[in-house]
Formats: structure tokens, C-alpha cells, sequence
């Protein structure tokens, strides 16, 4: 809001007349007009302008900086940007890292659940699809942090169950998380069979939104299940896929929680991605400075990814749910 | 609402709100330093009384805790008291002084939470750390400088000399920082052995524990065809395979010359040493390390699957998978009172012998054994500044758990080296009280830095298990030596030489 | 009620195996999510001894008792995960429909760009801020203490919930409120009279998914928690992991694990019907 003065005469003159003379008059009587959405929204941005913005610019600004958050910061300007970028593998080992991870989050979050969803459509028996509901729900209650060490346990080289079953039936056991080669693949299996039971239900609320008369009628002309679904269901959902893959390309680049639990960015790298290396500049090494510019560059990131999925995902047909 | 796109004024309109942000963020003042850019200085004891001031105190203490009292011990387990006769007798002695334990969380990685405590400046009045892990954040003001308590006389002691004068040269010597003054307090000490299963042994054939290299590797073949694991190891973040694998081949590697580089005398290599004689061109010394890392290459075979990432090769020992690891005398009672289903011992390093590395020396003994004990403390800088009235009541009550009776308790209950007068260590850690030939003076990068430490790690990792060459693990070694030592003189550019 | 099934008359399907695979592949699909659940139990009710004799097949006896010293232990912290809880969700809810409100039914100067700023939030990392704001909160004084956590997490989640909240009000039909301006009624009046109640469904959606995240975090209190004894349950659970010096105890651990879950799972049966409605009422799209 960068009006500055007000026109006094205008704002006169707007008092007496139906139609004001200037814009600036116009929009300082809707602000008056509406002064309780203002009221409203001050609550959010007092919180957020203490704890997200400030935070967040003060972030940006030392990432021009070296700091080890207890004496004074030193101007650095883009050295630290550079040292990102021209560093060693461990960064553009932790950006392809990210970029695999991140798009098989994407499509797993995006494919699974949005399968379970269509097969739970299908269903006919009222009690049956209550009961698949409720199996798929149901895990949403598992703390992440549990799932995520149950799975550490199946993977363990030694003790866990994976390498139990592979040497019962004569196979060599792997080194799964451990091994570098598979450690990656290992983190991308964790939670199989990745039917999330908060995307399941978005998609299903898609699902039950389309009209039934559309799809008596396309049953009625004979088409088969699939063609129902790829010729107008999947059309008619988009907007719930496209919450869902905005939401995982968001989560995907910032999350890092496999990395604290787990593997801590190895074995030797090979599941680092930037938000680890993030956490790890910053507490383990103390170069805050460092470490934010890795997170404005991820900012960066997101916001284009963002923007790209907001332009490239379109729909020829949608309804509006009410 | 999202299908539209923003329009060029919205951008515009969040370009200028960034700007504005950004400018209002350059302009607050300054994040100001918690404690002085060097040391802080406490104020010195007067006078050698007993009684501290009036006011009442409660006093956080982190280090030498006893088992957590809300816990119910089941079938098995044993409550340990640690310093708690101490802290009663001294709330006796002081009834204006409440000592209250830190009970750290377990799980918690100690850097992190002491950076977030040191930042929120609300820190337990001590704190424990390694000291050597500590000098790379001393002149963050962290710890306080404790050398004029140190030269005072403690009133508790018999005698009543310089409270230093009660502790061992070597504890005494590892609390001295970079710059000369002392940071903290060292009461007690730790060594290394390996454990080994002696069924297991027996079993494969391994009648005397192998007291050269070549002996044990061939122990650890005739383990392994017996289908144990014979090397509990691991490249991952936990402790302690490859630094105390670093630290006790080292000493025979650089029998020669390693203490060259120990300027201040303290028998350790400290991250200065390191980062001054690296900019002279010599240190590390590579030659060494490469032999180190084909040392490590030979035990490779040994080694639980998956030594790449973390194994819990301590609950497999006890499980009686595992043949033997390395292990600290701190865990001595915990073997005997909470013994493992099967006959164990102790067994010194293997040496490395001229068959190996043409320079080692004949027949010495190299042992891990120095000041790593659970009482260390140190106390956090800022308190000179936010509350320096406290810093004597804190002192005053270091002074009185000096005396040999809690250090001895302390110890008893584990299995630690006391280094105080006058303490006696108890006779089932005889084992560690062997004679040796010299104690590690440097353990690995990590003395260095944390994340040095992490690349060493995975460099020998990927060197064990892969093709890498020599020439090219010395190359990668120098690209990370360079970059490690940078980011050190960043934070203490009063290191940097010329 | 919001069916989950077709609601009209199919012909008979030709193939039966058409009929028969999506309850089967549902079939599948749902134990194989089950196992890893189905895992930590039965891991919950195992002595040290008997993790190492057979770790992933049952063993008997059960040992119950890892529950009774799980239980025992994580009361407190349990106990301060619930405060973290409800303090957090009250005054994120709170704020979050308030300004959900003024975006999506009223058209002001600025409307767009405080939109536009608060979806700019939900791109930045957390990690980013982290340091930073841990600063903030050591510079309020709030570090080890309640607000020290409500305040931040709330912050943290007004993005999501006031976008989804935005379009749920946007959608409600204008009549509605006519009626009520009619009547003399104020703007908040209307919120609190007419609007929200409609809401209920979607606010208990989003009310599950806050105390599910709130509940789960660990970084943040690890930060800004000196005391141990103010850990959240998702710290406590380490607590088990090393009781003291040398003694472990992995069955409890486990057993510590399935006890956090136990909060949320009594609010999702609770509120299970609610929450379905709120996220099948098609507010949830973008």
C-alpha cells in the first residue's frame, strides 16, 4: 500500500458525489467501508509478521552473510551462494537427490491413493466400503516419526525382516538403507504401498462430487469401467490433484524428516537433499549464513515450481462442487 | 482463484514489500554477542570460606547425574547414584543451595541441543563435553574461563592448595583452551579396549587373544568361518569405530613424529596445532594415512553388513553375533553386574608391527587413555554478563565434589579412571590400568571438526568398500582438508598464520 | 450421508472378475499398509532376550509390563503434548477463520496481495526460518514456555487452513447473509451465526489434521525446550530409548511408541464421521 497523501478536496468532493473523482479516494472509502476485514485479518498477520516474515527476511538477509548465530555477522555478499554452487558433490549430489525424491513423492501421492480412491468407488456394498475406508484411515493415527522407525527396523541389514525373508529363500541379503547404491531406492519404498488416507479421502470427496447423472448416462451408453474412468472422472478431479501435487511438491523440497531419523544424509551422501543440508550448515557446523542461502535458493525453487504447476495443469471440463 | 495468474502488479506489489522487507531486515540492529569475542573472565575468589553468599540458589547441574529417580527399576537393572552423596552432603553443609540434576534427553544430539541452549541462553549451570570437541566454540563464549578458580586454593581438600594441583597433569593439561586459559573441570578418565566373546573365540579356534595386527586378521578369518560377525564396526555418526581405530593405528603410524606437533605440551594435538601446522605445509600426514585406510581396507571383510550406515553392533555383541569391538571402561560395571549369555574379556589394541608399516616401532604399546570421563564441566560463558553472582556458587560446589570420596563413588559405579588425589580406581578395570607405552595423542579429523570428521568417515567408507586409488584418496583427503580448515579459520581467525 | 458407493443399478457385469478385483485389490492394498502397524505391536509385548531370539515373529509370553513402564513414563509428557495441542489448534482455528472469512466474502483494497502473501508463506522452507525464529522467540522471553510453542506452530499453519477455509466460505451462497443484513445483523454477527456452524465439518477436518501435525513435531520443542520435563510425547519416546547408563529397554520403546498414537487415535474415532464429511465436502481443491 504505497498511497501516500490523500487529496483532500477529492476526498471532499467524493463525500458529496456518487462518483469520486480519483482511484486513491475510491480505494481509501472501500478501506474505511470495510475496516472490519482489516480487524479480522490483523490477528494472522501479527502472527505471521513475527514469526514467518520477519524470521524469513532476517533468514534471507544473513545468507548474505557469515554468522555463527552468537557474534556479529559479516557481510558477505554472494560468497556463500557460490560456494553452493560451485561446491563439492554433496550439493548437486543433494539437488538431484531432492529432484528424485520430490517427483516420486509427487507421483506416488498423486497415483496411489488416487487408485485406492477409484477402486473404493467402485464398491457397491455400503459396509464393505465403510470397512476400506476405515483400513486406509485408520494409519493416518501413526505418528510419522513411528512408521518411519517400524521401517528402519524392516530394513535393518542384520536383524531386520527384509534381509530375514531374502535369506529364508536363499537370496543374497542387501544392504538396503546402509548401502549407498541402495539406500536411495530403499528411502523411496519406506510407506509402501502409499496410500495415504488423508489423499484418499480428498480424492473420494472429488469422486462423489460428480454428478450421478453423468455417470448413469455414461454407464447406460455401455462404456466400461476404465473408459468411466479416464474419459470423465479423472477429468472432473483434476482440482483435487492439483491441491495434492502442489501440496507434495511443497512438502517434497522442504522435507528432511527421513534424513534426522534415519540415514542423517548418508550412507556417505547418499540420500542427502538440500533441507538436510540446511539443518546440518546450520546446527552441526554453525554457518547460519550458509545455510540460509540454501534455503532462499530452495525458496526460489518452490515458488517456480509452483507457478509452473499452476499454469501447466488445466481442465477442459470442471464443475464447481457446492 | 489460483487459475488466474498474478498480474503484473501483484508481482510488482511483492517485489516491493521483499525490498522494504529485506531493508528492514538489514537495518535492526545487530544480533549482539552473548559473551565477549574472546574468553570471559570470572571474578576471581577472594577469600577461602566454606559458606557461599546468603541468597538462595538453585543450581542445574548437567554432569555426574544420577539415575533419573521417576524411573522404576525392573528385574535386573541397577540404579546408579552418580554424584548425588555429594550433592546431599552439600545441600547439608549449605542449606541456602538447592542442587537439582539436568537429566539430558537421550537420543538428542549434544551439539544441537547445546547450540540451542547457548543461543536461548538458558543452559544448565554446567555443562559436560569432551573438551577437545569444545575449542572449536570457545570463542563463541560458551565456556568460561575458569583459570583464576583453577590456581585458588579449594578449602575442601586436605591441604588446601591450588584446586589444580589435586587433579592429573593430563586432566589438568586437557582443559587448557587455544588460547591458554582454562575452560573447565576434569575429574575423571576413560580408556578403550576390545571386548571379544571368549566362546566365540574358543570356538573358532582362537585360543590367545592376537597381539600383533596380522594375528588378529587372521583371527578374524578363522571367526568368520565360523559365521560370526568378528568386527563390531561401523562408518556411521555413531560412536566410536573409526576414531579410535584412527587414533590407536595413528600412534603407531607417527610413532616418530606425531608429538611434533603438540606445541603447548598438553600430550594432545588440538584443532589448533592441526590448523597451524597445516598451513605450514605439515600436517596430515598423508603417507599415514593412506596406510591407515588400507588398514582399515583389511578389516573391511570383518565387518557387519551394512558398515556403511548405523548397526547396532553393540546388542548384536550381546546377542553373541558379534566376535569384538571396542569398548570404553566406562561400561565395566554395567558387563559385570548386567553380564551378556556367554564368557567375555578384554583384549589391548593389536599392534602394528614393521611387517605392516616399515616404520613402526618394536613392540610399544599404544592406548587410548586420557581425559574423557563423565565428570567434565564446564560452565557457560554468558553468565558473566547475565548473572556473574552465581559463577562462585558454581565454583564452590565443583571445589567440593573435587574431594576423592565422590569422585571415587562416581567412578566405582561405572568403571572410570579417577584423576583426582587421592581416589582410588577399583580393581575390576585392571585391565585398562595395564601398562602401556603411550597414550593416543590424536584421535582422527574429528579433532578438527565436526564435519572434517564426517567426510573422513565417508571417504574411508567409500574407500574400504570400493576402487578408489591411493593417489586419489589422497587427492579427495586434501580437497577436504582445505575446505575444513577454511571454514575453521572463519570462525577463529586469530588461528591463521602470517 | 455421503455415500461411498454408486448409488444406481448397474447391468450385471459380464466379467465377474470386474466385480470382484476392486475389493480384492483393495484387499491387498490394505493389509500390505496394515503390516508395518501389525509389526510394532507385537514388537511392543517383546524382551530384550526375545527381540534377539526372534525378532519379527511373535513370541510368548506376551510381556505386558513393557506397557506398564511405557505408560508410566510417558504420562507427563503425554500430558504436555495435550497442552501443546489444544493451545496451538485454539489459536490457529481461531485467527485462521477469522481472516478466512474477510478474504472469501468481502472484496477490500489489498485483497489479492494479502492473499497472494499469506500462499507465499506455504513455499518457504521451514528450515529456512528455524534459527531465526527460535531467535525471535529467545528475544520475547517465550523460550522454554508454552507460548514459546503456541505461538510459532500456529503461525506456522494459518497458510493451509486459510486457504482451505477461504474457499469454503467463498462457496456459501450469498442468500444466506442477505437475510441476516436484513435482519440489522453485524459482520461478525454473521460469521459467528451463520457462517461458522455451517463450517463445522470442515473445521473438524482441519482441527484433526492440526492436532496430527501439532502432536508429531519434535524439532521445534527440541529447540525451544530447556526442561525435559516439558517434552512432548514424540520426545518421550526417546526417553525410552536409553533409560539410563547401559539399560535399554526396546520392547518398551515400542510400547512407547504405540502409546503416543493413542491420543489421536480416540480423536479420530471420535470425530471420524465429521472429519470424513468435512474433507468429502469438496471445500478441498484448489
Amino acid at each position: 500500500m504505497t498511497e501516500s497523501t490523500v487529496d483532500v478536496d477529492a476526498r471532499t468532493v467524493a463525500q458529496t458525489m456518487t462518483r469520486p473523482r480519483t482511484a486513491l479516494a475510491e480505494t481509501w472509502r472501500q478501506m474505511k467501508r470495510r475496516w472490519y476485514c482489516y480487524l479480522m485479518l490483523s490477528g494472522t498477520f501479527a502472527l505471521l509478521i513475527t514469526f514467518a516474515y520477519y524470521p524469513a527476511f532476517s533468514a534471507v538477509y544473513h545468507s548474505f552473510t557469515i554468522w555463527d548465530g552468537f557474534r556479529p555477522e559479516t557481510w558477505v555478499g554472494l560468497a556463500n551462494y557460490r560456494e553452493i554452487f560451485t561446491s563439492d558433490t554433496i550439493f548437486r549430489q543433494a539437488f538431484v537427490n531432492m529432484l528424485l525424491l520430490s517427483t516420486w513423492q509427487v507421483i506416488r501421492a498423486g497415483l496411489f491413493p488416487l487408485l485406492g480412491a477409484a477402486l473404493l468407488y467402485r464398491i457397491r456394498s455400503e459396509r464393505w466400503a465403510y470397512f476400506f475406508r476405515l483400513l486406509f484411515v485408520l494409519p493416518i493415527v501413526v505418528p510419522g516419526v513411528v512408521g518411519i522407525q517400524v521401517w528402519r527396523q524392516l530394513f535393518e541389514p542384520n536383524i531386520g525382516l527384509f534381509n530375514a525373508l531374502l535369506k529364508a529363500f536363499g537370496a543374497q541379503p542387501l544392504g538396503w538403507l546402509n548401502d549407498p547404491k541402495t539406500a536411495l531406492p530403499s528411502l523411496m519404498f519406506m510407506g509402501f504401498p502409499w496410500v495415504d488416507g488423508v489423499g484418499l479421502l480428498i480424492y473420494l470427496a472429488g469422486f462423489l462430487a460428480i454428478p450421478i447423472e453423468v455417470i448413469e448416462a455414461s454407464i447406460v451408453d455401455g462404456a466400461s469401467s476404465w473408459k468411466r474412468f479416464f474419459a470423465m472422472e479423472l477429468p472432473l478431479i483434476v482440482p483435487q490433484i492439483r491441491l495434492i501435487v502442489i501440496l507434495n511438491v511443497i512438502g517434497a523440497f522442504q522435507n528432511f524428516g527421513w534424513q534426522l531419523l534415519v540415514t542423517r544424509g548418508g550412507p556417505m551422501g547418499a540420500t542427502t537433499v538440500p533441507a538436510w543440508e540446511m539443518y546440518h550448515q546450520a546446527i552441526d557446523s554453525g554457518r547460519y549464513g550458509v545455510a540460509s542461502a540454501i534455503g532462499t535458493v530452495l525458496f526460489i525453487l518452490i515458488f517456480t515450481m509452483t507457478l509452473i504447476n499452476n499454469v501447466s495443469i488445466r481442465s477442459n471440463v470442471e464443475y464447481q462442487a457446492h | 482463484m489460483l487459475n488466474k495468474r498474478m498480474g503484473r502488479r501483484d508481482v510488482l506489489r511483492l517485489l516491493g514489500l521483499t525490498a522494504v522487507g529485506a531493508a528492514i531486515a538489514a537495518c535492526t540492529p545487530k544480533a549482539e554477542p552473548t559473551a565477549e569475542a574472546k574468553a570471559t573472565v570470572a571474578p576471581a575468589k577472594s577469600e577461602a570460606t566454606a559458606a557461599p553468599v546468603q541468597k538462595e540458589w538453585t543450581l542445574l547441574i548437567d554432569g555426574g547425574t544420577p539415575t533419573d529417580p521417576s524411573i522404576e527399576l525392573q528385574e535386573g537393572e541397577r540404579r546408579l547414584v552418580g554424584l548425588q552423596p555429594a550433592a546431599d552432603d552439600y545441600m547439608d553443609l549449605n542449606p541456602n543451595v538447592k542442587i537439582e540434576w539436568y537429566f539430558f534427553p537421550p537420543g538428542s544430539n549434544r551439539n544441537e541441543w547445546l547450540n540451542a541452549r547457548m543461543t536461548a541462553q538458558d543452559c544448565p549451570d554446567t555443562y559436560w563435553m569432551n573438551a577437545d570437541a569444545l575449542w572449536p566454540h570457545v570463542n563463541k563464549g560458551w565456556a568460561l574461563d575458569m583459570t583464576e578458580y583453577v590456581n585458588s586454593p579449594n578449602p575442601y581438600m586436605e591441604g588446601k592448595r591450588a584446586w589444580a594441583s589435586y587433579i592429573d597433569e593430563v586432566g589438568r593439561l586437557s582443559q587448557i583452551g587455544p588460547d591458554g586459559k582454562v575452560y573447565g573441570v576434569n575429574l575423571d578418565g576413560a580408556g578403550v579396549l576390545w571386548i571379544y566373546n571368549k566362546e566365540a573365540f574358543d570356538a573358532a579356534g582362537v585360543s590367545e587373544p592376537p597381539a600383533t595386527f596380522m594375528d588378529f586378521m587372521s583371527a578374524c578369518d578363522k571367526l568368520k568361518t565360523k559365521n560370526y560377525i568378528p568386527i563390531g564396526g561401523d562408518f556411521s555418526d555413531q560412536c566410536c569405530y573409526t576414531h579410535w581405530t584412527h587414533g590407536h593405528v595413528f600412534g603407531w603410524l607417527a610413532w616418530d613424529n606425531i608429538y611434533n606437533f603438540d606445541d603447548d605440551k598438553d600430550y594432545y594435538v588440538t584443532t589448533k596445532e592441526m590448523v597451524q601446522y597445516y598451513q605450514k605445509g605439515e600436517f596430515p600426514l598423508w603417507e599415514e594415512f593412506t596406510k591407515l585406510a588400507e588398514i582399515f581396507k583389511m578389516q573391511e571383510p570383518f565387518l557387519p553388513l551394512g558398515y556403511q550406515g548405523n548397526v547396532d553392533y553393540r546388542q548384536m555383541f550381546r546377542q553373541g553375533k558379534i566376535g569384538t569391538y571396542m569398548e570404553g571402561n566406562w561400561t565395566v560395571m554395567s558387563f559385570i553386574k548386567d553380564p551378556p549369555p556367554f564368557e567375555y574379556d578384554w583384549m589391548f589394541y593389536p599392534a602394528i608391527t614393521k611387517d605392516i608399516w616399515s616404520k613402526a616401532p618394536a613392540d610399544k604399546k599404544v592406548r587410548l587413555q586420557g581425559p574423557w570421563g563423565g565428570l567434565q564441566f564446564h560452565v557457560p560463558g554468558y553468565l558473566t554478563k547475565t548473572d556473574p553472582e552465581r559463577i562462585p556458587v558454581i565454583m564452590d560446589w565443583l571445589m567440593f565434589i573435587t574431594q576423592p570420596k565422590y569422585v571415587e563413588t562416581f567412578c566405582a559405579e561405572r568403571g572410570n579412571v579417577p584423576m583426582v588425589e587421592g581416589a582410588e580406581a577399583i580393581p575390576e578395570i585392571a585391565p585398562f590400568r595395564a601398562p602401556y607405552d603411550r597414550a593416543v595423542p590424536y584421535q582422527s579429523w574429528a579433532s578438527l571438526s565436526g564435519p572434517a570428521y564426517e567426510q573422513e568417515r565417508a571417504l574411508l567408507a567409500e574407500y574400504v568398500g570400493g576402487a578408489m586409488s591411493n593417489d586419489a584418496l589422497v587427492t579427495k583427503g586434501k580437497q577436504i582438508w582445505e575446505e575444513e580448515v577454511r571454514k575453521v579459520l572463519e570462525s577463529n581467525p586469530d588461528w591463521e598464520i602470517g | 450421508m455421503a455415500s461411498t458407493s454408486i448409488p444406481v443399478k448397474m447391468k450385471h457385469s459380464r466379467y465377474h472378475l470386474g466385480r470382484l478385483l476392486p475389493p480384492i485389490t483393495l484387499a491387498i492394498l490394505g493389509f500390505l499398509t496394515f503390516v508395518p502397524l501389525i509389526m510394532l505391536l507385537q514388537l511392543s509385548v517383546k524382551s530384550e532376550q526375545q527381540m534377539a531370539d526372534s525378532m519379527w515373529l511373535p513370541t510368548w509370553p506376551m510381556r505386558f509390563q513393557n506397557y506398564d513402564r511405557a505408560s508410566r513414563i510417558m504420562l507427563p509428557y503425554m500430558i504436555n503434548s495435550l497442552t501443546f495441542v489444544v493451545g496451538t489448534t485454539t489459536i490457529s482455528i481461531f485467527f485462521s477463520v477469522l481472516s478466512a472469512y474477510a478474504l472469501g466474502r468481502y472484496s477490500f483494497p489489498g485483497k489479492e496481495f494479502l492473499y497472494m502473501a499469506i500462499l507465499g508463506l506455504m513455499m518457504i522452507p521451514g528450515i529456512l526460518t528455524l534459527i531465526t525464529r527460535f531467535v525471535v522467540v529467545v528475544k520475547l522471553s517465550m523460550n522454554n514456555s508454552n507460548w514459546g510453542i503456541w505461538l510459532p506452530m500456529a503461525a506456522g499453519s494459518q497458510a493451509f487452513q486459510i486457504i482451505v477455509l477461504r474457499t469454503f466460505f467463498a462457496s456459501l451462497p450469498e442468500e444466506l447473509f442477505e437475510a441476516g443484513r436484513l435482519d440489522g445483523a453485524g459482520e461478525f454477527h454473521m460469521l459467528g451465526m451463520i457462517a461458522i456452524p455451517l463450517a463445522k465439518p470442515i473445521l473438524t477436518t482441519l482441527i484433526v489434521l492440526q492436532c496430527n501435525g501439532v502432536w508429531n513435531e519434535f524439532i521445534w520443542p527440541i529447540m525451544v525446550l530447556r526442561d525435559p520435563k516439558r517434552y512432548p510425547a514424540i520426545l518421550g519416546i526417546l526417553r525410552l530409548r536409553e533409560l539410563m547408563l547401559g539399560v535399554r529397554d526396546p520392547g518398551a520403546e515400542f510400547a512407547g511408541y504405540v502409546i503416543a498414537g493413542l491420543p489421536l487415535l480416540l480423536l479420530f474415532a471420535f470425530s471420524s464421521r465429521a472429519f470424513i464429511r468435512g474433507l468429502t465436502s469438496g471445500a478441498i481443491k484448489m
